[in-house]
């Protein structure tokens, strides 16, 4: 189920993964997620939580370090190979809108 | 002025909407939640200010949990740091509350939030609503095979009735919930494109109604039961009262005196469900020990005790509707009058002995009177009865060459001034002084060794026909 689950990433779960490029804890990816997208996307303390152990359990990020209840983690090669499959889905996503709405404002043009 | 207040509040935890909306208008009046229990909503007096409510749910909590682990506090510090700070827990269930007015929400992916509630469904809200079922049906199972084997008793107490109608309430009230659980957590699968989670339904209004209701029916049941009872049934009772109250102050205390003691989940849970088996079933034994010497020796209703070879026996001197004076026989000295009755809305239930002492030299040899009197107030009920004690007493058994039966068999009512009139009969003519008369009302079966003259029947029949 879970394997299924993780098919498509959710907004929330593209940036925590990719906040996770570099070794970093739950606390620095809450200030960093709305940092990088100037504020438009947010992760709940409660889902972060949550996501963290499932990506672990799935192999996509793995524990580094842990500094009493800090504890870091990284990107694993699933997780990476997770997060780029995604940005290939998005960006064609992008693409296809490209080539419909771009083309007709030219045609229109 | 006082720092803490406690109040009884009227939903669940699981009602998050009210919960929330509640939680806030109480900070605004200058209270914050403190602790969740049995016994009400603890809260502590802070600067009235708007705060922002939240629950959230972990599934891996207990309310045994000494404290939280270091897994569920690294959940808090991740909530303190978007600001949301912990007021309590209840169970699974963690309220949060932040002093911004638009905080950035601790669950912002419905999905993760629905798993998450589900996986603590699955851990308490469930499981234990199965086993209230389960335990409620197992009690009603157990009243029902004490109706099937004494019917005409049951019906005419009312006692059979308010515990059938509490424990049905009961388990209606799981059934329901889990309904609400299930049907909210559906609509919320099915749901979850829309980006947020349905609210649950309301249950303040669905819990003061039973509230209500229940607190009525044991008001008039108390009632009743002073007016109309022993000093024996009404200190049962009050004790089993006073008792289930004691037993449900003493397993919260006893749980959280545990979690001072930093005593583990698993041992907390074992000791105080341990406890509650304990003085459960010490409830029981007490109860029927005392009613039990009671009963038998007088003690607490002030009647005259005597013993003979070793044994006291009560002599009890009850008002009997019918007795041996009424046919001319004096039976006054050194008897016992025993009436057990009992009255419900359908039935009144009489079951009279007027029988000498045992240790009356030959009390073998003097007349004694047994009946059973039934008084039908429903109507609809009267055949079942009658068909009720017929079938009780009769008895077809096989035998060497012949059957044993024991049967009543039809006589004049006439003499007895009734509607209907049997004698009981079996082959060895042990059921002489026998019988099973109908009036109007009444059923009467009443057995007499010395037998029944046509001056005794017509005495019976001045008491009961009209």
């Amino acid at each position: 189920m879970a394997r299924e689950k993780f098919q498509t990433l959710t907004e929330q779960m593209f940036y925590t993964l990719m906040c996770l490029k570099e070794e970093r804890c739950g606390m620095d990816i809450l200030d960093l997620v709305p940092a990088v997208t100037g504020g438009r996307v947010n992760v709940g303390s409660g889902t972060l939580y949550t996501l963290l152990e499932q990506f672990v359990r799935e192999d996509m990020i793995r524990q580094t370090k842990v500094e009493g209840r800090r504890r870091s983690y990284i990107l694993t090669e699933k997780g990476a190979a997770m997060l780029e499959k995604e940005y290939r889905r998005i960006q064609a996503q992008a693409e296809d809108y490209r080539k419909i709405f771009l083309q007709e404002d030219s045609y229109e043009r | 002025m006082k720092d803490k207040k406690r109040r009884f509040e009227f939903f669940n935890i699981t009602d998050s909407s009210n919960t929330q909306r509640h939680l806030e208008k109480m900070a605004r009046q200058g209270w914050l939640i403190e602790s969740v229990s049995s016994f009400g909503w603890t809260y502590r007096k802070i600067e009235p200010k708007k705060l922002k409510f939240s629950i959230t749910y972990y599934p891996k909590a207990s309310a045994f949990d000494p404290h939280p682990s270091e897994d569920q506090q690294t959940l808090i510090d991740f909530c303190r740091r978007t600001g949301c700070m912990q007021a309590c827990t209840v169970g699974q269930a963690q309220i949060f509350y932040n002093e911004n007015p638009n905080p950035i929400p601790i669950e912002t992916d419905p999905a993760i939030e629905l798993e998450n509630i589900h996986a603590s469904a699955k851990r308490s809200l469930i499981p234990s609503n199965v086993a209230i079922m389960a335990i409620l049906m197992l009690n009603v199972w157990t009243h029902y095979r004490l109706y099937r084997t004494n019917p005409l008793q049951s019906l005419a107490s009312n006692d059979i009735f308010i515990i059938l109608f509490i424990l049905l309430l009961g388990v209606f009230s799981a059934v329901k919930s889990l309904a609400d659980y299930f049907s909210w957590y559906k609509k919320a699968k099915e749901n979850l494109d829309s980006g947020r989670l349905p609210a649950m339904k309301d249950t303040a209004v669905y819990n003061k109604i039973t509230l209500a209701i229940i607190g009525v029916v044991f008001a008039a049941y108390l009632v009743t039961k002073f007016v109309s009872s022993d000093g024996v049934s009404i200190r049962a009772v009050i004790g089993m009262l006073i008792y289930t109250v004691a037993i449900l102050t003493a397993l919260p205390a006893i749980q959280k005196q545990l979690k001072k003691e930093n005593a583990s989940k698993n041992t907390n849970r074992i000791i105080t469900i341990g406890f509650g088996i304990v003085l459960n079933v010490s409830m029981v034994v007490i109860v029927v020990m005392f009613i039990i010497a009671a009963s038998s020796q007088g003690m607490l209703t002030g009647e005259e005790t005597y013993t003979h070879n070793g044994a006291v026996f009560t002599l009890y001197n009850d008002d009997m509707p019918i007795i041996l004076e009424d046919f001319g026989i004096q039976a006054t000295e050194n008897y016992t009058k025993r009436n057990e009755h009992q009255s419900s809305v359908l039935l009144e239930y009489s079951e009279c002995r007027q029988s000498p002492r045992f240790d009356r030299e030959n009390y073998r040899n003097l007349p004694q009177l047994e009946y059973t009197l039934i008084k039908v107030k429903a109507d609809f009920l009267y055949d079942f009865c009658l068909k009720t004690i017929m079938d009780d007493r009769q008895d077809i058994l096989p035998g060497e060459g012949e059957e044993y039966r024991r049967m009543y068999q039809t006589t004049d009512p006439a003499p007895w001034g009734a509607n209907g009139a049997w004698q009981l009969m079996d082959s060895t003519d042990s059921f002489a002084g026998w019988y099973l008369v109908c009036y109007d009302d009444y059923i009467l079966e009443i057995k007499c060794d010395a037998g029944f003259d046509t001056g005794a029947m017509a005495a019976i029949g001045r008491k009961l026909a009209g």
